[in-house]
């Protein structure tokens, strides 16, 4: 973020409230086999991961993306499950920090 | 006092701007453009933010927009490549500087996108210290082609311009009343001219030296523009010599401005350092009222009708019409102190009509 505190918690704001969301999108896509879907909806998340500094959770959603580019949904489930494991915690923590500023 | 008007041909740009703080972002995903948002605007840059392309290629339309671009690739409606290629397909000016940015980072993305238009390529998350430089890497383009638009602008007014007044140079003139004289022909118009010669202007150079000269011809030039219309055209035609191109007009309004245009210049001297200057002028109107005349007709008849004026005791416009080929008559349009009235008609005399 570049040491912006007030940026920093803005964008903590987006994503408390954008993450969940497009992860119920991608569940959805994936159980539906929505190669496109899943392509769009795991770039989105790969982003705003990135930028929060959350690498491993960011790699995953990049794995998705490939996947949906590809139409190789084969081990799409195992992936999320993965990336969703990675994400909870950080949403956890961050529903803390929130709470705490 | 009054300095000459600075009038411009159409073909000249409108003025380019010199700041290159303005930047327009497309991009789909809130946090990406929230980030980016924030960071230009606290590097001081007025940020135009899109949502997706269509909305960016509509403000792209608007009259300035932003000559920085930051273009994210994958984005709904128009997407970033698409956009790339439409703004160079356009070739608008100013240039716009783009930074086309992506997830996608292999090697022949980064050509893809270049090639599509892109001047620089950024791979999210962007890296914000990399992102300001990389943004001044365009400014610098920007501003070197800011330099050279103002340049080429400033030779182009040198050339058509005269250095001592600023008013248009003869050459420039003599092309804009052929335009001029073209258009009034297609339209069935008038286009009047006024030469004019200022009047003993050896004796002032004589008595005053050569620079108190230039600054009578600067002041007259001034009064001139200031005495006619925004739309007509003012000209040094020679070292003494000026000309008027008046589109648009009949003999009773080629007279008002003559008169006008004469009293300006003789209503008041000119003052140099605390030397008082009188200074009058002698003009020769013409008007062509029927359509098609060519410029030496018409300069020719002003000439003579100049001649006729300075023959004639000076400090006067003298009226020749140009347009008829026979039955010309010259109106003497006097100074007050010899007639006391304008326009009077005078019969035509043995030996002074015109033969052109």
């Amino acid at each position: 973020m570049g040491g912006d505190e007030e940026l920093l918690h803005e964008v903590v704001e987006i994503f408390l409230e954008e993450g969940p969301k497009q992860m119920t999108t991608l569940r959805h896509a994936i159980a539906e086999g929505n190669a496109e879907c899943i392509e769009k909806t795991a770039h989105s998340l790969r982003g705003g991961l990135g930028y929060l500094g959350i690498s491993e959770a960011s790699l995953k959603a990049r794995e998705l993306e490939e996947m949906g580019r590809k139409h190789d949904l084969q081990h799409t489930a195992e992936v999320f499950a993965a990336l969703e494991t990675g994400i909870s915690g950080v949403l956890l923590s961050m529903r803390g920090m929130d709470a705490e500023v | 006092m009054s300095i000459a008007k600075r009038t411009t041909l159409q073909s000249f740009e409108a003025e380019p701007r010199t700041s290159c703080d303005s930047v327009l972002i497309a991009e789909d995903d809130i946090m990406s453009r929230k980030i980016l948002q924030s960071w230009l605007e606290n590097w001081g840059y007025r940020v135009t933010a899109a949502e997706n392309g269509a909305i960016a290629w509509n403000i792209l339309q608007r009259e300035r927009p932003p000559e920085l671009l930051i273009l994210d690739w994958v984005m709904p409606e128009i997407d970033g490549m698409e956009l790339c290629r439409r703004i160079r397909d356009r070739q608008h000016n100013p240039y716009q500087y783009i930074l086309l940015v992506t997830a996608r980072d292999e090697k022949q993305n980064v050509v893809r996108g270049l090639d599509a238009g892109a001047d620089d390529y950024l791979t999210k998350p962007l890296d914000k210290n990399e992102l300001r430089a990389r943004l001044r890497v365009g400014e610098r383009i920007l501003t070197l082609q800011h330099d050279l638009i103002q340049a080429r602008e400033d030779l182009r007014f040198q050339a058509t311009h005269d250095a001592l007044t600023g008013i248009f140079n003869r050459g420039t003139i003599l092309e804009l009343l052929n335009r001029e004289l073209g258009r009034a022909a297609r339209s069935q118009s008038a286009t009047g001219i006024l030469m004019l010669d200022l009047d003993h202007f050896k004796q002032v150079n004589d008595t005053y030296g050569h620079l108190t000269g230039d600054v009578v011809l600067k002041e007259v030039a001034g009064r001139i523009s200031q005495a006619v219309r925004s739309y007509d055209l003012v000209a040094r035609y020679g070292g003494e010599e000026f000309l008027i191109v008046v589109p648009g007009c009949n003999e009773d309004q080629i007279q008002d401005c003559a008169e006008r245009v004469r009293s300006a210049i003789a209503s008041a001297p000119v003052i140099v350092r605390s030397s008082e200057i009188p200074v009058t002028v002698s003009i020769g109107a013409t008007v062509a009222t029927r359509g098609a005349i060519t410029a030496t007709d018409i300069l020719a008849a002003a000439d003579g009708a100049l001649y006729q004026a300075k023959n004639s005791g000076r400090n006067r416009a003298v009226l020749s019409g140009a347009g008829r080929k026979i039955n010309h008559h010259i109106t003497a349009v006097c100074a007050p102190e010899s007639s006391g009235k304008l326009a009077g008609q005078m019969p035509p005399k043995d030996g002074m009509v015109n033969e052109i």
